[in-house]
């Protein structure tokens, strides 16, 4: 809100220049935005919170300003009193619902003469930026401004004009609009209304949003000569669900949305009377309709606060007799009870203090926060219970792992379009958001797969040849109508596996990433999670990967993930041209209850191992893993493990056939392997392949 | 096998050795006569096929022999490395380095650790939330009204209906972890929650549909407003330098009373006043404040038995200070010229 320095001068003296003023609210939680200087004024833009309506005002900022500066504010002239005068045409209020307008004044003002403001109130205006519309309005506008209520002149004949010029009894009915109804507001737009817009109408239909806005036919132009001035406390929760309807915020919408003060609500009146006898000299006043005042329930509020129940929550060690005196410079008076506790009256303007703790932050921000010193908490050890620590620790190693492994971590945006939920295939598990900002952010991403591929197409289109990257996020699918949020693991890579000139230079190529390399990295990160004997991996068929080169991931024999080179297809859906992209996925809930991450040393034998080669033809049908597990089926003890190192087809071999390569190490703990042993051995292995793979060696 | 075996292999050797002019060539002449399968080892074989009595004699010209050739070899590699300046297998010693390559963590994620390592420093532990939260956790239960004005900086994601049950929501902050962890346990607390939260705004070079958080608190009997400038100082000075200057604001959130907003002297003019500051020499950080009462009340505390803290900050605002860092979509579209410049 926009404030002006001299205004504030009329209620409180102010030795101060607006810079320090400035600062000083700001320190006490009155954040001003920016100070400038207008003409011989200063205006301070102050954002005021949404606790604080009492400070939409000069009145209130001017509260505030005698607490920061130790002024005193200024008495006022004494009360103001109606004029009151002969009774012109009675004014019937009807309020539909108490709950929406608790409180409705009116008041009929003739003998107007609309023109020029003078130039006091033209200043005041235009020096926090508003334009000078005519007497009447500025003086509304200077009343809203300058103690917070909005008020409202409906122009008298108009509303006459619309009955066909019946003057008799004016009614005014408060009520929400019916479905459909339409008015056309002071802006000029035609607005249809529902019934949770809160209506001022006359008998014919609505002639004013209530708080929000007032009506096209009804409004004070040139020639108005007589007005109905309304001054009202209307529902914060319902001004606020007009406007929302409406999609339209006022500056009478914004007060009557945070509450206005209930006693202000009729000194308006006076207040209009009092600034327009001064303009108007010849104008005459009607008495003040209105609605029988709420039990004056706006009462003050007592509260019986602990002293030491401050200082403790803040850390300080006030006397009571100082705890008195920073509230009195909030005129919050209390007076001591008891030995320890004061008894508070909270003010009717600060409906915002309703318990201790909030009179220990009027306390605080006088005081002053910066002058609160720093202190440290003991954290008892019975704080830390480390319940998921598993979960942190895991995720710390695999990020670790792939960081080690040449990925890099991205993070990509949860929502997605709904094409990017494509690859979901039961799409009743997609969730939509019920409020989208747009087409591209409208569903809970499914899986992270089109994030990756998003990424990774981002790269190449900017000339990134290799693009190798994880994600660690949720994933998020409505199952049996419960939605279920599941860590997950994503990776991705292509490109170069290593940027590798001194060796491509001697081979003449560049060496791709293949399957083989993020089965790899998979693979050293389920052995850091201590859960390596636990997978395997299964032929996978899928509508995302080139058939045959995918691979579902097990753990203990159940689904936990799946890796694969991706489909031409779908790099194609997704812009991407290029190929032997290989993307996996994995289930991070489902690995986390079986991590192990306990290491126990294991002893290695300190003899010299021998290394044997064996290669063969073997029917395709076989497996490199199933070869190898029943090698190790047979327990060879020294076999201290077996390693492929070469796998070809060509033209010498026959079809449904390939040569397979491996290496065998033989080691034992406590001596020095025999060449025999070792020949014995390798011949048992040889035996097998014979007998079980019927192998031909070569 | 006679002395003159022994004779001719010695001259050929040393003839050899002697025309050498690389290193390489010298290793080629070191495997040819001195491995396990080479020249000398290749006499020694054959030792059995002389006389008994011949034996040891001819062994111990053998051994000899090794010895000579094995010194004449050392010899010639010593005098090629102190001479030889232009061997043929030299290398451009200047050309790239081959680099390994190596992953980066993401910048938002390497700053979350950092942050949350000076906090575990400090006693607290991490816990994390789900990011689809109840209405109850992320605002009624934080004494934010459904129907309020202080509801309005929280606009938040709904998500659409599914036939039964509460209303679910995109988490709008991290708070909600706060609702999670008291609901469940009795103080001592002081627990430290990162994560991701949305909120629907359009978005622009500073703004971001879905972005990060940190929050904290303690609560115990006796915490106080002195502990939370106490610890903030501490956390803002270790991330951010000895020298920033740390100043609290008196702010509004529903729920904390007294609530604060914490600002740093301006990293980037020391204090003096620039456009990322907007001349005013400080930068708004985190909110802060004590938890308030009717939040306790919604978990079940009992009134005023506790007293807590609790602070909130947006991670990629401080990512974007510290780094300066230009434009808050670089997190989110991973170019990975950015990702790896961390
Ligand atoms: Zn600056």
């Amino acid at each position: 809100m926009k404030i002006s320095y001299n205004w504030l001068q009329d209620y409180v003296r102010i030795k101060i220049p607006a810079e320090s003023l400035a600062e000083r609210l700001t320190m006490a939680g009155l954040e001003v935005k920016d100070c400038q200087k207008v003409g011989d004024d200063s205006v301070l833009d102050i954002e005021i919170t949404s606790n604080r309506p009492d400070c939409l005002s000069h009145i209130g900022i001017a509260r505030e300003a005698a607490a920061v500066t130790g002024s005193k504010l200024k008495a006022q002239s004494s009360k103001l009193k109606a004029q009151s005068s002969k009774n012109t045409v009675p004014i019937k209020i009807n309020i539909e619902d108490k709950n929406d307008c608790p409180l409705y004044t009116a008041r009929i003002i003739q003998g107007l003469k609309v023109g020029l403001s003078p130039d006091w109130l033209k200043r005041r205006l235009e020096a926090i930026g508003l334009r000078s519309v005519n007497n009447i309005v500025d003086i509304t506008n200077f009343v809203l401004l300058d103690n917070g209520q909005p008020t409202h002149a409906f122009d008298l004949d108009k509303i006459a004009a619309r009955q066909g010029g019946q003057k008799q009894e004016l009614e005014i009915i408060v009520r929400r609009a019916k479905q459909g109804e339409k008015i056309i507001t002071i802006d000029g737009i035609n607005r249809e209304l529902s019934s949770e817009v809160l209506v001022i109408a006359d008998k014919l239909g609505p002639i004013a949003i209530a708080g929000v806005i007032g009506g096209k036919d009804t409004e004070v132009d040139s020639s108005t000569k007589a007005v109905l001035l309304e001054s009202a406390y209307f529902s914060p929760k319902t001004v606020r669900r007009s406007r929302q309807k409406l999609g339209l915020v006022t500056e009478s919408s914004y007060r009557f949305e945070r509450s206005v003060h209930i006693p202000t609500v009729c000194s308006s009146q006076l207040r209009v009377e009092q600034l327009l006898t001064k303009i108007c000299p010849n104008a005459n006043y009607s008495k003040i309709f209105q609605t029988k005042s709420p039990n004056n329930k706006n009462s003050e509020l007592c509260l019986d606060v602990d002293i030491g129940y401050v200082n403790n929550l803040l850390g300080l060690n006030l006397k009571r007799n100082e705890v008195i005196s920073i509230l009195n410079k909030l005129q919050i008076h209390s007076k001591p009870k008891g030995t320890l506790k004061i008894n508070v009256t909270v003010p009717d303007f600060r409906p915002d203090l309703k318990i201790s703790e909030d009179i220990a932050e009027e306390i605080a921000r006088i005081y002053g926060y910066d002058n609160i010193k720093f202190s440290l908490p003991v954290i008892s050890s019975a704080a830390r219970v480390n319940a998921d620590s598993v979960c942190k620790d895991a995720a710390k190693i695999i990020k670790r792992i792939l960081c080690a492994s040449g990925f890099s971590e991205v993070i990509s945006y949860s929502l997605v379009s709904k094409d990017k939920t494509l690859i979901l295939e039961n799409k009743a598990q997609a969730i939509a958001i019920a409020n989208p900002l747009s087409k591209e952010q409208e569903f809970l991403r499914p899986d992270l797969i089109a994030g990756l591929l998003d990424i990774a197409k981002h790269n190449f289109n900017h000339g990134q040849e290799e693009v190798n990257i994880f994600e660690i996020s949720p994933q998020f699918r409505r199952e049996d109508n419960v939605v279920k949020e599941r860590l997950c693991l994503g990776l991705l890579a292509c490109g170069r596996r290593i940027n590798d000139w001194f060796r491509q230079a001697a081979v003449k190529q560049k060496i791709q990433v293949c399957f083989f390399d993020v089965k790899g990295a998979l693979e050293s990160t389920f052995d850091s999670l201590g859960i390596i004997d636990k997978i395997s991996f299964k032929r996978l068929d899928s509508n995302i990967f080139v058939p045959g080169q995918a691979a579902t991931v097990c753990m203990d024999d159940v689904a936990i993930g799946f890796l694969g080179a991706v489909k031409e297809s779908l790099l194609r859906d997704y812009g991407i041209r290029r190929n032997n992209i290989f993307l996996s996925m994995l289930d991070l809930e489902s690995i986390l209850p079986a991590v192990n991450l306990k290491k126990t040393y294991k002893k290695f034998s300190a003899f010299p191992g021998m290394s044997r080669d064996i290669s063969f033809v073997i029917a395709e049908n076989f497996t490199v893993k199933g070869i190898e597990n029943s090698i190790s089926q047979k327990g060879i003890a020294t076999l201290e493990k077996i390693s492929l190192f070469d796998e070809y087809k060509d033209a010498s071999i026959p079809k449904g056939f390939r040569s397979l390569s491996f290496s065998f190490d033989f080691r034992a703990k406590e001596r020095t392997l025999k060449e025999e042993e070792v020949t014995a051995a390798v011949g048992a292995i040889k035996n097998l392949l014979k007998e079980k793979f019927s192998v031909t060696f070569r | 096998m006679s002395n003159i075996d022994l004779n001719q292999v010695k001259l050929a050797a040393n003839t050899e050795i002697d025309n050498t002019s690389s290193l390489k060539e010298l290793g080629d002449l070191r495997i040819k006569y001195l491995a396990r399968k080479g020249i000398i080892a290749g006499l020694f074989d054959n030792i059995n096929k002389v006389e008994a009595t011949s034996r040891p004699e001819c062994g111990k010209q053998l051994n000899a022999l090794k010895q000579e050739v094995t010194e004449k070899i050392n010899q010639k590699a010593l005098q090629l490395e102190t001479t030889q300046t232009q061997d043929a297998g030299a290398i451009d010693i200047t050309a790239d380095g081959i680099l390994p390559i190596l992953g980066k963590e993401h910048v938002l994620h390497r700053l979350i650790e950092d942050a949350c390592e000076i906090f575990t420093n400090l006693g607290f532990e991490i816990v994390t939330g789900p990011e689809v939260e109840t209405e109850f956790n992320n605002f009624t239960g934080l004494n934010i009204p459904l129907e309020h004005p202080s509801r309005d900086t929280f606009d938040t994601f709904y998500i659409e209906a599914s036939k039964s049950n509460q209303k679910l929501l995109l988490r709008s902050h991290t708070s909600p972890v706060q609702i999670r962890v008291m609901k469940t346990r009795k103080p001592p607390l002081a627990v430290v929650v990162p994560g991701r939260v949305y909120r629907p705004d359009a978005v622009d070079a500073s703004h971001s549909f879905m972005f990060h958080q940190i929050e904290g608190f303690c609560v115990d009997k006796n915490i106080r407003f002195s502990d939370l400038k106490g610890v903030l100082n501490l956390f803002l000075k270790n991330l951010f330098g000895e020298d920033i200057k740390m100043r609290f604001r008196p702010h509004f959130f529903p729920f904390t009373e007294p609530s604060a907003e914490v600002d740093i002297s301006c990293i980037i003019c020391k204090g003096r006043g620039c456009s990322v500051c907007g001349r005013k020499g400080w930068l708004e950080i985190l909110g802060a404040g004590m938890i308030h009462p009717n939040v306790f009340k919604n978990v079940g505390y009992e009134a005023r038995r506790y007293t807590g803290f609790a602070f909130g900050m947006g991670v990629e605002r401080i990512a974007m200070l510290k780094y300066g860092i230009d434009d808050i979509r670089l997190f989110f579209e991973n170019d990975l010229r950015f990702l790896k410049q961390f």
